[in-house]
């Protein structure tokens, strides 16, 4: 790192620790902190309604204001997802995946714990890494193009194999129903209808929130209430709940290379403009899932499948900076309003920001770090109220958590059909769960495909036109290999420790 | 005797997976209208996949009954009547929403689960529905000025 870039992070750090300034970021935290424990609403929508109110404020405020929205409104949507199966946002509905489990279990404050030490580790090496790379990061995201996304959705897809559960043929069909339900609506290439049946409400396609609030959060409520469980615990008082928030930061350095693995799988894939930021977690998910030697307690409450996606989505928003700084490219939907912001403020992405402006570029780069930390160390404070949330009666918490779900299906689009959609995908969620179909595949799918629909046909268009060589490119090369391990080499490596296992049980 | 054999093979998964061949099969029955360029990615994923669905049709059909572990209990009776009443509660929220809006919904809505559901005292039910609507109108109205659905009937009425 040069002096001038050393020199502009002091004087950043500086301001966002000088008073008055220190306000900014605080009170950013704390409102995106109650935006996001809202489904539904999350922290874009927070800064669309902040732009108005910050129009005749100066740039140094508003980047310590915008840089609290963005980092402090991954955890709460996290906590939700542990506590009540409800993901505050899109990328929050992995950490449910094994998160819910564990609260049924009774370990809500391991799970809160692992989720808070994850994300705010997550996010500081997400943040160092966007530090280390502002001197290079405008050459590197520029040789980014249609074949490497495509790649990277591949690979991205490559990790279901680990995520079918017990049978790889419902997990394959599940992932096949997702890349055909994303195929619902325009055509990426042609602008023709698709699978709309005449509705008008099919021809934006099925949005992510509502699939995935009905596929989890009201499929959670309908077989919470026909098992007639009492609490989601099942327990009934406090000192019956097991696990503790220290267990759960004991994990984090437990399993601290996945912890890194993780954290760097967020920042490449948030540097990465338009993958969309509920990938990363997905991805690192499917990787600690691929990756762990004993895999069958993934889905059912293992703490790698908190920390791995905690760490990804946290260090993915310092990653999601790299294009929106240097080339005025947004990583995702939150960083894009954030550009709009700057925008208005005078402050145009791109060289003239990584010299000119350079302070507040680090201006905004402390506050996304000191929010991601007032929120881990909030949520560790609140860690036995949360977790006191599960020993609630059921027939207490159903309602509200019924009434979150549809009004976040609802909120997000402001359309009535969309909480619908999300009753529709309840009741087939339930059906999935009942009958032993991994539901994760689906939501991955559906994720990923328009990702992967759109670069196939840009990648194909650009080859038949002999624009680019797709083998030639050293960064699909890596992806291709990383693929290929992902479907061969974990399979074969788990099945080589198997034999050894058994072979060893047999001299035994 | 032959009905009795039909059930057992019948299960939910069984169900689901027809369901989801039935699906598959619409969206390739549809997909044939599209043009080349729109039609071909959707075509491929969805021939493999229903393809994929025929064989875990076979599957259940063959074996699904054979992996069920109990017949049919009081138990199971028991677990579909609570589904259903689930299924009937969420039908009325929908409802509720729709016709009163997302607060005033929401307040009847959990007033009448509270009461019916959860056999709360009246007194218990309408402050913990009152309550969860002023917590909503305070966070997504009040603080965050986000507009929500009115409902049809005030719609009209205003």
């Amino acid at each position: 790192m040069d002096g001038s870039v050393f020199d502009a992070a002091l004087e950043g750090l500086a301001l966002v620790f000088s008073w008055p300034y220190i306000l900014y970021p605080v009170a950013g935290t704390l409102l995106a902190m109650v935006f996001s424990a809202s489904p539904g609403l999350n922290s874009s929508s927070l800064m669309a309604l902040a732009i108005p109110v910050t129009y005749a404020w100066d740039p140094l405020a508003v980047m310590l204001l915008f840089g609290a929205f963005v980092g402090g409104a991954t955890f709460m949507g996290s906590v939700t997802a542990i506590l009540f199966n409800i993901p505050g946002k899109a990328q929050n509905a992995v950490t449910q995946l094994d998160g819910f489990p564990l609260t049924v279990r009774g370990e809500a404050r391991t799970a809160i714990g692992c989720s808070a030490a994850s994300s705010a580790l997550g996010s500081t090496f997400g943040i160092f890494l966007l530090i280390a790379l502002i001197p290079v990061m405008r050459h590197a995201a520029v040789a980014l193009g249609p074949a490497e996304y495509l790649m990277l959705a591949v690979w991205g897809l490559s990790m279901l194999a680990a995520l079918t559960g017990d049978s790889v043929l419902k997990g394959l069909i599940a992932a096949g129903l997702g890349l055909a339900l994303a195929m619902i609506g325009h055509d990426p290439r042609t602008a023709e209808p698709r699978f709309t049946l005449g509705f008008h409400y099919l021809h934006d396609g099925l949005s992510l929130v509502p699939v995935f609030l009905g596929l989890f959060a009201l499929a959670e409520v309908i077989h919470l209430a026909a098992e007639g469980r009492k609490t989601l615990s099942g327990r009934a008082r406090e000192e019956d709940l097991g696990g503790s928030a220290m267990e759960g930061i004991r994990s984090v350095f437990q399993h601290f290379g996945l912890f890194l693995r993780s954290s760097v799988i967020g920042t490449v894939i948030g540097a990465i403009p338009g993958i969309g930021s509920s990938v990363a977690g997905f991805v690192a998910y499917g990787h600690a899932s691929q990756s762990a030697r004993d895999r069958s307690q993934f889905g059912r409450g293992d703490i790698r499948g908190v920390l791995a996606p905690e760490a990804a989505n946290d260090a993915k928003d310092g990653g999601a900076l790299v294009p929106t700084l240097a080339l005025g490219i947004p990583g995702g939907t939150g960083t894009a309003v954030l550009l709009g912001a700057l925008t208005l403020h005078g402050l145009a992405p791109g060289r003239e920001m990584l010299t000119d402006n350079l302070v507040l570029v680090f201006v905004l780069i402390w506050s996304l770090f000191l929010s991601n930390w007032i929120t881990s160390l909030l949520g560790l404070a609140l860690v036995n109220p949360m977790a006191r949330l599960s020993t609630i009666r059921t027939t207490r918490l159903l309602p509200v958590i019924l009434v979150l779900a549809v009004m976040g299906a609802m909120q997000y689009r402001g359309l009535v059909a969309d909480a619908v959609c999300a009753v529709l995908f309840g009741i087939f969620g339930y059906a999935m769960k009942r009958s032993g179909w991994p539901r994760i595949p689906l939501v991955i799918a559906l994720a990923l495909a328009p990702t992967f629909e759109s670069n196939l046909h840009l990648t194909m268009r650009l080859h038949e036109l002999g624009r680019i060589d797709f083998w030639a490119r050293p960064v699909v090369l890596a992806l291709a290999v990383l693929t290929l391990a992902n479907l061969f080499l974990s399979p074969f490596l788990r099945r080589l420790r198997a034999m050894r296992q058994r072979r060893e049980k047999q001299l035994r | 005797m032959r009905n009795k054999g039909l059930r057992k093979r019948f299960t939910l998964s069984l169900g689901l997976t027809v369901l989801i061949s039935a699906l598959l099969g619409l969206m390739l029955w549809q997909s044939l209208y599209l043009s080349a360029a729109a039609g071909w990615i959707p075509r491929v994923v969805l021939v493999f996949t229903l393809f994929l669905a025929l064989l875990q049709c076979a599957l259940d059909w063959r074996y699904g009954g054979a992996l069920q572990q109990h017949s049919p209990s009081e138990k199971d009776g028991a677990r579909r009547r609570r589904v259903l009443a689930a299924l009937a509660w969420i039908g009325s929220l929908l409802a509720c929403i729709l016709l009163l809006g997302t607060i005033a919904g929401s307040v009847v809505f959990s007033f009448a689960w509270f009461r019916w559901q959860a056999r709360e005292r009246l007194a218990v039910s309408l402050l913990m529905a009152a309550g969860l609507g002023l917590v909503l109108w305070t966070a997504f109205a009040f603080l965050l000025g986000v507009s929500l659905f009115p409902g049809l009937f005030f719609e009209a009425v205003f």
